[in-house]
């Protein structure tokens, strides 16, 4: 009896932490990505506007650390490596305005 | 360096100076036109604007006295007004239109445009009235299709579901007018320029005085260019001068055989026509885009500097900016979605061809309403044949140039790596050439492909 009432305690244990497990998940795999996106981003920057720190919330374009030809790879690149087809939606330039609109793009098109 | 502003950007950036910015938003009228209100009144502009653009494009309309040609746009207008709205609740339930029109919208609405054309060259008139009618729609076509496929464009990318159509007829019938091109593009461009604080209003406003300035600023250095440099009689200084000018022939006047000028001459023509190009469009752009940040819609000016490019695609970019970005829109970035995916240059080639080559004659074949409309293939050829070389030439150089800037990025800036100065200078002097030279084939004459083939090769001492 003991046994089996620590059993359903383990298992509610584990029912209560699957949530914040799974938003620690999905906290670290966000940050995987925006890693990933950054290092990609620094591949394409404009060669006489390097940047130390890339933020999350910077305009990519407005602030010279790329210009708008870069999208095209970045469009390029969210096909290959996240599989997001753009053909039927097109592609809006406010979704690869940062690297946060990127990351909320991938999310969107990944749940899609 | 930050505190050590010269007196000179102190007065040419006199729309950040945060004092002149505080005051501003202040100001009682600042706080009145709230972003609503600034809406209504462009809404009621838009009203007038779409009348009055109807009767402008009614070829008879000038003869007011006769009552006959008021009827004309009378029915015409309703009927476009109606268009519109049908293409408006295309956007809003753009998720249940079928899956064809899904797929191309944009390619929908020119075929409904090119089907009434078609009608309109076929179809045995019905009546006089009725084929007056007929030719001021389909005349107005070129004007609104654009405006209208942005329109449809924001429906598609699904962020137009919650939008009225007050938040579209603004910009499809502006009161700031401008050509087909529409400057400030659609909906979704301009929400998120749009201005909502005083203090972002008082900035967008500064920011429209600025290019309103700049605007006397061109057209008064257009006028010395006119009177010094061509003797133009127009310009009002040409008096002034008694006579004295340089006397460079204008570039269409050469390419027309008009005048014959010695091969120093031809190239300064060229150089000179650039630059007089590049100021007559910043003046009219400058007007588009600063009446729409008078209203708070504070977007990227339409042409920035475009002689200091230093490469062709820059320039490209910075010339008419808003055309470029029709270009992208319509026909570069649907290219390079679908097609040629495996292959990265290929593709890039592909799209930049389907917009600078295609794309930018398309534009212009719908540009020539006339002729489009009559059904007049020899005039739209003798008009746009040229042109053809012009955009083929200008599409192989963006093509070149985007890959090589492409294989630039990326790349870190070694220190000896020549970046200013005269390496500066001699990039900047290459795009001025290689656009003075295309400009050859798009001048507007009635010279021939191959008259201005002949005066092209002469040119180069051949």
């Amino acid at each position: 009896m003991t046994g089996a009432c620590e059993r359903a305690e383990r298992r509610s244990e584990r029912t209560k932490s699957r949530p914040i497990r799974n938003f620690l998940e999905t906290i670290m795999e966000r940050e995987k990505t925006k890693s990933e996106l950054i290092n990609f981003v620094r591949t394409i920057q404009r060669p006489d506007c390097p940047l130390d720190d890339i933020d999350g919330d910077l305009s990519l374009v407005k602030s010279g650390l790329i210009d708008s030809l870069a999208l095209l790879q970045i469009i390029s690149y969210l096909e290959q490596t996240y599989g997001i087809d753009f053909r039927e939606k097109g592609v809006d330039p406010a979704d690869l305005a940062s690297v946060n609109a990127i990351l909320e793009l991938i999310e969107r098109e990944s749940g899609a | 360096m930050p505190g050590t502003f010269s007196p000179y950007h102190r007065v040419a950036q006199f729309h950040e100076n945060e004092k002149l910015i505080s005051w501003l938003q202040d100001r009682r009228v600042i706080q009145w036109l709230t972003p609503s209100r600034r809406r209504t009144i462009l809404l009621i502009g838009a009203c007038c604007a779409a009348v009055a653009g109807t009767m402008s494009r009614h070829a008879p309309w000038r003869d007011y006295r006769d009552l006959a040609t008021w009827f004309v746009p009378g029915v015409a207008l309703p009927i476009l007004l109606g268009l519109v709205y049908l293409l408006y609740l295309m956007t809003v339930r753009f998720k249940r239109l079928p899956a064809f029109i899904r797929a191309r919208p944009q390619l929908c609405i020119h075929l409904f445009f090119w089907l009434l054309l078609l009608w309109l060259w076929l179809a045995p008139a019905p009546s006089l009235f009725g084929s007056a009618v007929a030719a001021l729609v389909a005349g107005s076509f070129p004007y609104l299709i654009w405006r209208c496929g942005y329109m449809v464009l924001s429906g598609q990318r699904g962020k137009a579901s919650a939008t009225k159509f007050s938040d579209h007829f603004f910009y499809i019938f502006p009161m700031w007018d401008g050509t087909n091109t529409p400057p400030g593009k659609g909906h979704e461009y301009l929400s998120r320029a749009e201005a909502q604080t005083a203090a972002a209003y008082s900035r967008s406003i500064l920011a429209g005085i600025k290019l309103l300035l700049l605007v006397a600023l061109w057209k008064g250095l257009m006028q010395v260019i006119g009177a010094v440099v061509y003797g133009d009689p127009k310009s009002s200084l040409t008096g002034l001068l008694g006579g004295s000018h340089f006397d460079i022939p204008r570039l269409r006047a050469i390419v027309s055989g008009h005048v014959t000028a010695s091969l120093g001459i031809i190239w300064l023509s060229l150089y000179l026509e650039l630059i007089w190009e590049v100021l007559s469009l910043a003046a009219k752009g400058h007007v588009w885009v600063g009446v729409l940040r008078l209203f708070g819609f504070h977007v990227f000016r339409n042409t920035y500097k475009p002689l200091l490019a230093e490469s062709i695609v820059e320039f490209w970019n910075r010339y008419y900016y808003y055309f470029k970005e029709l270009m992208m829109e319509f026909f570069f970035l649907p290219t390079y979605l679908r097609y040629f995916r495996a292959w990265p240059m290929l593709r890039i080639v592909a799209a930049v061809f389907a917009a600078a080559f295609l794309g930018n004659m398309y534009y212009h074949v719908l540009q020539a309403k006339n002729p489009l409309i009559d059904g007049d293939a020899a005039k739209l050829w003798s008009l746009l044949g040229p042109r053809l070389i012009y955009c083929f030439l200008l599409a192989a150089g963006i093509a070149f140039s985007m890959l090589r800037q492409q294989r630039l990025r990326g790349r870190a800036v070694a220190p000896g790596m020549p970046k200013g100065g005269i390496f500066r200078l001699r990039r900047i002097a290459g795009v001025w050439t290689f656009f003075a030279l295309i400009n050859f084939w798009n001048v507007i004459s009635a010279a021939s492909i191959a008259a201005r083939g002949r005066l092209f090769i002469s040119i180069f001492g051949f």
